[in-house]
C-alpha cells in the first residue's frame, strides 16, 4: 500500500527543491536542470503546485485529480 | 514541531523529515522504499487503493485485460463511494473533464460506475463468459459494444410508467434486434416491472422472441433490481 501524505504548498515545495524542481511565478512546477514546465503524464496540463502530488514509481509529478489518480492507481497496479 | 507534528501526524511527519534530510541521491530511492507519496492538502485518494482490490474490479480486469475504460470504471467506483456531501460537486467536475477527454461513451460509462449498475454488467459478462467461451478479443469487442450502445440497451423503470409502457418498450428492443437489454427499476417500480413481465410473457412467448431473462438483486439491495434480457446464444 502507498502512504500518500498530505501537505501544504510549503512543503510540498521544499520536496519539490528537493528532488530538482521548483515553481514559477505563475505557480506552475519546473525542473530546474532544464527549465522546462512539468507536464501532466496524465492530464497533459502544466502541473500547479496547488494541484501538484509528487508520487512513488519512477518519481512522478502530477495533477492530483480523481481521474489522474484512477489513471496512476492503474498504471502502478502491475 | 508541536503544531506541524500534529497537523501531519505522526508516520506523515515522520516520512517528511526523514525525506528532507535524504542526500540529493537518496531522493528517489526514498518514494520507492517507503512507497510514499505527497498529495496537496485536503486530497485524500488513498481509496483508490481498495477499489483496486474490489472483487468486482478485478473480475473485469481478468475478463478484458488493461484497456483504456478501466480507469474511468475506477473513478466511477471511487464517485461512488463518496460522501452524498461532495459527490455531486466532484462528479460534475470528473463528468466534464471525462466528456473532455473520451467523449460520450466516456460519461456513459462513468454514469455506469458512479451508479452501480457496472456491478451487474460485469457480472452479465462474466455469465458471458463461462457459457460461451469468446476469445479475450471476442470479449472486448463485446464490453466495448455494449458499452457504445449503452443509452439504447437499459431501460430505467419508474414508478409512474405505466405496465403497458413497460411491455411497449421491451417489445421494441426485441424488435429491433438487441441481443442484450437491461432494465433497472427501484422500490414500487419493481413490482410494476414483475407485472409487465408476467402479462406479457410466458416461457415459450419469451422463447418465439428468441430471448430468455435473468434477473437479481441491484447494489445488494432488495429494493434494487436489475432484469437482463438476451438473444440467445447471440452477441449484442
Amino acid at each position: 500500500m502507498i502512504q500518500l501524505v498530505q501537505l501544504d504548498n510549503e512543503k510540498r515545495i521544499l520536496a519539490l527543491q528537493k528532488l530538482g524542481y521548483n515553481i514559477n511565478d505563475e505557480g506552475f512546477v519546473y525542473d530546474e536542470g532544464d527549465g522546462k514546465e512539468v507536464i501532466c503524464k496524465y492530464s497533459k496540463e502544466k502541473v500547479h503546485i496547488n494541484t501538484a502530488a509528487i508520487l512513488p514509481g519512477s518519481v512522478i509529478i502530477i495533477n492530483a485529480t480523481p481521474e489522474t489518480m484512477a489513471q496512476y492507481f492503474l498504471d502502478i497496479d502491475d | 514541531m508541536g503544531s506541524e507534528y500534529e497537523d501531519l501526524g505522526e508516520a506523515s511527519y515522520g516520512f517528511f523529515k526523514t525525506f528532507l534530510k535524504e542526500t540529493a541521491e537518496g531522493v528517489k530511492k526514498f518514494f520507492m522504499k517507503n512507497k510514499v507519496g505527497f498529495l496537496p492538502e485536503g486530497m485524500d485518494y488513498s481509496d483508490f487503493q481498495k477499489l483496486k482490490t474490489k472483487m468486482v474490479f478485478k473480475q473485469l480486469k481478468f475478463l478484458i485485460g488493461k484497456q483504456d475504460t478501466l480507469s474511468i470504471i475506477l473513478l466511477g467506483l471511487y464517485i461512488q463511494g463518496l460522501d452524498n456531501k461532495i459527490k455531486s460537486k466532484i462528479a460534475d467536475e470528473s463528468r466534464q473533464r471525462i466528456y473532455n477527454k473520451y467523449g460520450t461513451k466516456g460519461v456513459s460509462i462513468l454514469s455506469l460506475s458512479t451508479t452501480g449498475f457496472i456491478e451487474e454488467y460485469i457480472k452479465w459478462l462474466s455469465d458471458y463468459n463461462i457459457k460461451n467461451n469468446p476469445s479475450q478479443q471476442e470479449l472486448i469487442d463485446l464490453y466495448e459494444r455494449c458499452l457504445n450502445d449503452w443509452r439504447e440497451i437499459t431501460i430505467f423503470v419508474q414508478n409512474v410508467m405505466q405496465t403497458q409502457t413497460i411491455m411497449d418498450r421491451m417489445i421494441g428492443k426485441m424488435n429491433i434486434g438487441k441481443e442484450v437489454f437491461f432494465l433497472f427499476a427501484s422500490k414500487g417500480a419493481i413490482m410494476k416491472v414483475e407485472e409487465a413481465i408476467k402479462t406479457r410473457f410466458d416461457e415459450e412467448s419469451l422463447k418465439e422472441y428468441g430471448y430468455e431473462y435473468s434477473t437479481d438483486k441491484l447494489n445488494n439491495n432488495s429494493e434494487e433490481r436489475v432484469w437482463i434480457f438476451q438473444k440467445i446464444n447471440k452477441f449484442c
